[in-house]
C-alpha cells in the first residue's frame, strides 16, 4: 500500500529540503462531520425518501429515520433478533408494489425468508407489511445489480451454494407488479461473496463467485450462463466482490476484502496468449472484517474510490482482528497501489465500522457523497465536508 | 482557532495534561494541538487530524508539554501509522520522552500497530528493541514469533533473554513448541534461563487447565525431565492428557527399551488419532509399534479399514419418518430392541439393502445409498462373529447422531448434529463368543448423513471380527 501522506509530511518536516511539503499543500483528503445517530446495533442501513417529502430519509433495521434532520425515527418493522444479529442483512429500497414509494427488501442469515416490506405511503405509522419473496435461508446479505441489463435492479441474494436472482415482474407499462420471477444461474458454485460487472469487456453484467465467475448471455434469464473456474479467494469473501478495472489497461479487475478476517486485495485480470490468469495484489492485511465495500466518487476528483471499513463483531467476536479497532475508510485506487485515508478508527465505542449493509450517497445535496454507516457499535451518519484545506484553522 | 483548554474535561483527563502549564510551544503549535484533538474527539476527521497531530509532534519544542500532549493524544487516538514517529521521537528525545513513548505504546491495539512496532525492531538499539519485545511478544502470533525467533539469535544477551521471557509468556501452540525445540538445541540461550523459562510457560499451562494446555504441559515436561524417570512419568500423563504434538516424543520412546512402555498407552492414542486425521497408513504404523512394545498381535489386513477392525458389512435401510423428527427418536421401527427378529433377508417391508464398506475405509455414506434427505432415520444391521467373549470397545462415528444396540441391549445413545469422525463415539460393550448382532439408528438432520464402527480392546488396540459378506 502508497504510504500515507500523512508520513510523508511528518518526515519531510525534519529534512530542510523537504520544506515546501506539508499537510496543506497534500491534495485532497475530505473530511467529514460524524453524527451519531442511534445506539441501534442493526447492521444495515439505507438512504432513499420514504415518505415523499423530498427529503432523503435514513433506513436502518426497525427505522426510519426522517430528513433532513434524521433525529425523528419512526419505526416500520420488527427485525428478528438472533443473538447479537438481526434476521436484516439488507435494507434496499425499491418501488415493489407500484405505489410511488420506496419499499425496503431484507433477508438475513437467521431463518426469515428473503422479503420486502411494502411501504403503506406517507400517512401511516404502523408497521410495514411483510411480503415474503422466497424462504430461502441463510442470506448472507442481498445485493441489487441490473443483470439482465434492462435499466431494472434484480435482487440478487448471497445465500447457500447456489447462484440465482429474482426479477421484479412489471406489466407492459414498466409498473411494478409486486411479484418476482426467479432465474437459477448455476448451481454449486456460490460461496461467501459475490459480485457483479462485466468481467470480459462484452458489455453484459457477469456474476462473480469466490471460486470463479459467471459469464453472461445475451439473453441473462433464458440463455446458459457459462462458467470460468478461474481462482479460489481462500476466505469468507466479501459481499460484494467488486468488478474494475483497477489498474487502468482496459480489463476488468476485482477488488475483494476479507469479510471475516485480515485483508483487503485486488487480482489482476491478465490475457496472455488467449488464457486468463487472476494475479492477487495484497493492499491491506492488517485490518479485517471488509465485509461490505462500494466504488464512488467520495473526493469529487473524478476517479472511483474504494470505500469500506470493518464489520464489527461479524462472527460474534470470534474472526481474527476481531478486537482490533473499528474504522470507516476510503481508498484512493490509485492504479492499484492503493492509498489508505482513514475517516473514523477507535474502540468501538466511540467509533464506526460499515456493518454489513451500508449506503454512500450525497444525503444534504451540498456536491459530496456522505456515508450511512451502521452496525453493532450503532448507527452514524458521515456528512462529507469536502477537502480540509482552507478551514480556517489550517 | 480552538483553545485546548476548551476541549472536554474528559479527554484532558484522558491526555493527563491538566496542571501543565503549556508555556514551551510557541502558541499555534499548541493551538494545532487544540484543534486536531478536538476533531478527533468529534470523528469523522481521523486522516486530517493524526496528520496535524504528527506535525505538532514535531514541531513542538522537545520535552514540552505540547509534545507531550501530541504523543498522548496519538497513542490514543492513532493507528500503526503513528508508530514510526513515535519510535523516533523516543530515540531523539530525553528519557523523560523515551520513557513516556515506551510506556505509551501498548495503548496502541490490533494488528496495525503490532506490524508496525514489528518493522521498527530490527533497525532499532537494543533500549528500544527491549521494552518492543515486551509489547510485541504478547501480541498477535503471526507477528509477535518471528519477531521473537530473530531476537533469540540477536548478539546482546539482554535482548535474547527478554525474547525468551516473552515467549515463556505465551500458552499458543507455536510458542510452546519453539521452547521444546530450544529445550533439546539451545544453541547461544542460556541454558538455565531456558530452563527456568520452560518452568514458568509449564506452570501457566497448568493453570489455564484445559485438556489441550495441559497435554503441552506434559510435553514440556518430557523435554525438561532429567531421567527415563521423569520422561516416563511424562509419558504416562501424555496418555490422559495427548496432543498431537507429541507424536515425535511418543515416537522416540516407543525405541528406547527403557521408555517404550511407558510410551505404549499414548502411542495407541496417537495411532487412533491419526486414524482420525485420515492418515491411516501411519495410524497402522503406530498401532503396530505400540503392540510391538506391548507384546501384542500387530493388527495385520490388507486395507487400513480391515487392520483398524472396521466392521465392512451389513445391511440398512431408510430414510424413515415419523411425525416429527423428535418423534423418529422414539419410533421403533426395525422391532427394537427385539434383535432376535431382525433378519434383513427375510424382512423386505423395511427394504434392507446389503452394503460393503471395503472399499470406503469403512465409513458408510448413506447420501450415496438413499439420496439427500433431511430429518429422516436409518437404520444399519450388522452380524460378527468372536472368537471368545470379552470386554471391547464400540467405536462409532455418525452424521449426525446415533442409538446402538448390541446382542439386543442398548450399549450408546447420543442424540447431536454432527458431522462423521471416525470413532466419534466410545461405548464399552461386552462381546459373546461367537455371532454377535449389532443394530445401529442413524440421524440425518440436514446435510451429510452416514457411519462407521470398528471394535477395538478397552485399551484401543484394534479388535478383529469375522464378518461374511453379504452383498
Amino acid at each position: 500500500m502508497k504510504q500515507s501522506p500523512i508520513y510523508w509530511t511528518a518526515t519531510c518536516l525534519l529534512i530542510a529540503s523537504c520544506g515546501a511539503v506539508n499537510t496543506r499543500t497534500v491534495a485532497g483528503p475530505v473530511i467529514f462531520e460524524r453524527i451519531h445517530l442511534s445506539d441501534a446495533s442493526y447492521e444495515s442501513a439505507s438512504v432513499a425518501d420514504v415518505d415523499g417529502d423530498g427529503y432523503l430519509d435514513i433506513i436502518s433495521g426497525a427505522y426510519w429515520y426522517k430528513g433532513p434532520d434524521f433525529t425523528e425515527k419512526i419505526q416500520f418493522q420488527e427485525p428478528m433478533p438472533a443473538g447479537e444479529y438481526y434476521d436484516d442483512f439488507s435494507n434496499f429500497p425499491m418501488d415493489i408494489s407500484g405505489n410511488g414509494y420506496p419499499d425496503v427488501v431484507t433477508g438475513g442469515f437467521f431463518g426469515g425468508p428473503l422479503r420486502w416490506l411494502k411501504n403503506p405511503g406517507p400517512d401511516s405509522r404502523e408497521l410495514w407489511e411483510i411480503m415474503p419473496i422466497e424462504q430461502i435461508g441463510h442470506i448472507e446479505t442481498t445485493r441489487f445489480w441490473d443483470v439482465t441489463g434492462d435499466g431494472h435492479l434484480e435482487i440478487v441474494p448471497n445465500a447457500g451454494p447456489d447462484v440465482y436472482f429474482y426479477t421484479l415482474d412489471r406489466d407492459e407499462e414498466g409498473t411494478p407488479l409486486g411479484t418476482f420471477t426467479k432465474t437459477m444461474v448455476r448451481r454449486g458454485v456460490a460461496g461467501h461473496g459475490l459480485g457483479f460487472g462485466d468481467i470480459n469487456g462484452n458489455g453484459r453484467g457477469d456474476l462473480i463467485t469466490p471460486i470463479g465467475w459467471l459469464e453472461a448471455p445475451e439473453d441473462p434469464i433464458n440463455g446458459e450462463w457459462k462458467w470460468h473456474q478461474e481462482f479460489n479467494i481462500g476466505y469468507l469473501a466479501s459481499v460484494p466482490m467488486l468488478v474494475h478495472d483497477v489498474n487502468g489497461n482496459g480489463k476488468s479487475d476485482i477488488i475483494v476484502g476479507n469479510g471475516h478476517g485480515y485483508g483487503l486485495e485486488w487480482l489482476e485480470q491478465r490475457i496472455e496468449n488467449g488464457r486468463r490468469s487472476w494475479v492477487r495484489h495484497q493492499q491491506q492485511p492488517n485490518r479485517s472484517q471488509f465485509h461490505d465495500m462500494i466504488l464512488a466518487d467520495i473526493d469529487n476528483d473524478g476517479q472511483l474510490d474504494l470505500i469500506t471499513g470493518k464489520r464489527y463483531r461479524a462472527h460474534n467476536g470470534m474472526d481474527p482482528g476481531a478486537d482490533d479497532p473499528v474504522f470507516v475508510a476510503y481508498y484512493k485506487i490509485n492504479g492499484g497501489d492503493f492509498q489508505e485515508y482513514l475517516i473514523d478508527y477507535g474502540p468501538a465505542d466511540r467509533a464506526s465500522g460499515v456493518g454489513i449493509y451500508f449506503w454512500v450517497e450525497d444525503i444534504n445535496g451540498n456536491g459530496w457523497k456522505d456515508i450511512v454507516a451502521p452496525g453493532k457499535e450503532g448507527l452514524y451518519l458521515f456528512l462529507n465536508q469536502g477537502p480540509a484545506d482552507g478551514l480556517d484553522d489550517e | 482557532m480552538v483553545d485546548l483548554r476548551n476541549i472536554s474535561a474528559a479527554l484532558i483527563m484522558t491526555m493527563g495534561l491538566i496542571g501543565h502549564g503549556w508555556a514551551s510551544s510557541p502558541p499555534d503549535v499548541e493551538a494545532r494541538l487544540g484543534s486536531a484533538v478536538e476533531r478527533l474527539e468529534a470523528g469523522g476527521q481521523w486522516h486530517h487530524a493524526i496528520g496535524k497531530l504528527l506535525v505538532v509532534l514535531d514541531d513542538a519544542d522537545m520535552g514540552s508539554d505540547v509534545q507531550i500532549g501530541a504523543i498522548k493524544a496519538l497513542v490514543e487516538y492513532g493507528d500503526g501509522s503513528v508508530v514510526s514517529p513515535l519510535l523516533r521521537i523516543a530515540v531523539a528525545g530525553d528519557g523523560k520522552v523515551r520513557t513516556l513513548v515506551l510506556e505509551s505504546l501498548p495503548s496502541l491495539r490490533g494488528m496495525d500497530p503490532t506490524r508496525a512496532m514489528a518493522d521498527g525492531f530490527s533497525g532499532a538499539s537494543p533500549d528500544i528493541q527491549i521494552p518492543l519485545l515486551a509489547i510485541i511478544g504478547a501480541r498477535e502470533p503471526e507477528v509477535a514469533l518471528p519477531l521473537l525467533f530473530e531476537a533469540l539469535e540477536s548478539e546482546e544477551a539482554d535482548v535474547r533473554n527478554k525474547a525468551l521471557a516473552a515467549i515463556s509468556g505465551r500458552t499458543d501452540r507455536d510458542s510452546i513448541l519453539s521452547i521444546a525445540k530450544l529445550l533439546n538445541d539451545p544453541g547461544n540461550i542460556d541454558v538455565d534461563l531456558l530452563r527456568e523459562a520452560a518452568t514458568d510457560l509449564r506452570r501457566e499451562l497448568y493453570r489455564e487447565a484445559a485438556p489441550a494446555k495441559l497435554g503441552f504441559a506434559h510435553l514440556l515436561s518430557y523435554h525438561l525431565a532429567e531421567s527415563d524417570k521423569e520422561r516416563g512419568e511424562a509419558l504416562s500423563l501424555l496418555s490422559t492428557n495427548y496432543v498431537q504434538e507429541a507424536i515425535p516424543v511418543i515416537q522416540e520412546a516407543l525405541q528406547n527399551p527403557s521408555l517404550a512402555d511407558a510410551a505404549v498407552p499414548p502411542a495407541i492414542i496417537a495411532g487412533n488419532h491419526l486414524l482420525q486425521l485420515g492418515q491411516g497408513e501411519s495410524a497402522v504404523g503406530f498401532i503396530g509399534a505400540a503392540a510391538n512394545a506391548a507384546g501384542r498381535p500387530v493388527p495385520t489386513g490388507d486395507t487400513v479399514s480391515e487392520a483398524m477392525a472396521f466392521l465392512h458389512h451389513g445391511w440398512v435401510t431408510g430414510p424413515l419418518r415419523a411425525d416429527t423428527f423428535e418423534a423418529g427418536w422414539e419410533k421403533a421401527w426395525a422391532g427394537e430392541p427385539d434383535l432376535d427378529a431382525i433378519d434383513p433377508p427375510k424382512s423386505p417391508d423395511l427394504g434392507w439393502v446389503p452394503f460393503d464398506a471395503s472399499a470406503s475405509g469403512g465409513t458408510i455414506d448413506l447420501i450415496a445409498m438413499h439420496g439427500q434427505e433431511d430429518h429422516c432415520f436409518a437404520y444399519a444391521f450388522l452380524l460378527f462373529e468372536m472368537d471368545e467373549a470379552g470386554p471391547a470397545t464400540l467405536r462409532i462415528g455418525s452424521d449426525d447422531g446415533v442409538i446402538a444396540w448390541l446382542n439386543g441391549e442398548k450399549v450408546h445413545e447420543n442424540r447431536v448434529m454432527r458431522g462423521l469422525i471416525i470413532d466419534n463415539d466410545h461405548a464399552p460393550v461386552t462381546l459373546k463368543e461367537g455371532e454377535n448382532r449389532l443394530l445401529l439408528k442413524i440421524s440425518q438432520g440436514t446435510a451429510g448423513w452416514g457411519y462407521s464402527v470398528r471394535l477395538t480392546t478397552p485399551d484401543g488396540f484394534p479388535l478383529a471380527a469375522t464378518q461374511e459378506s453379504v452383498k
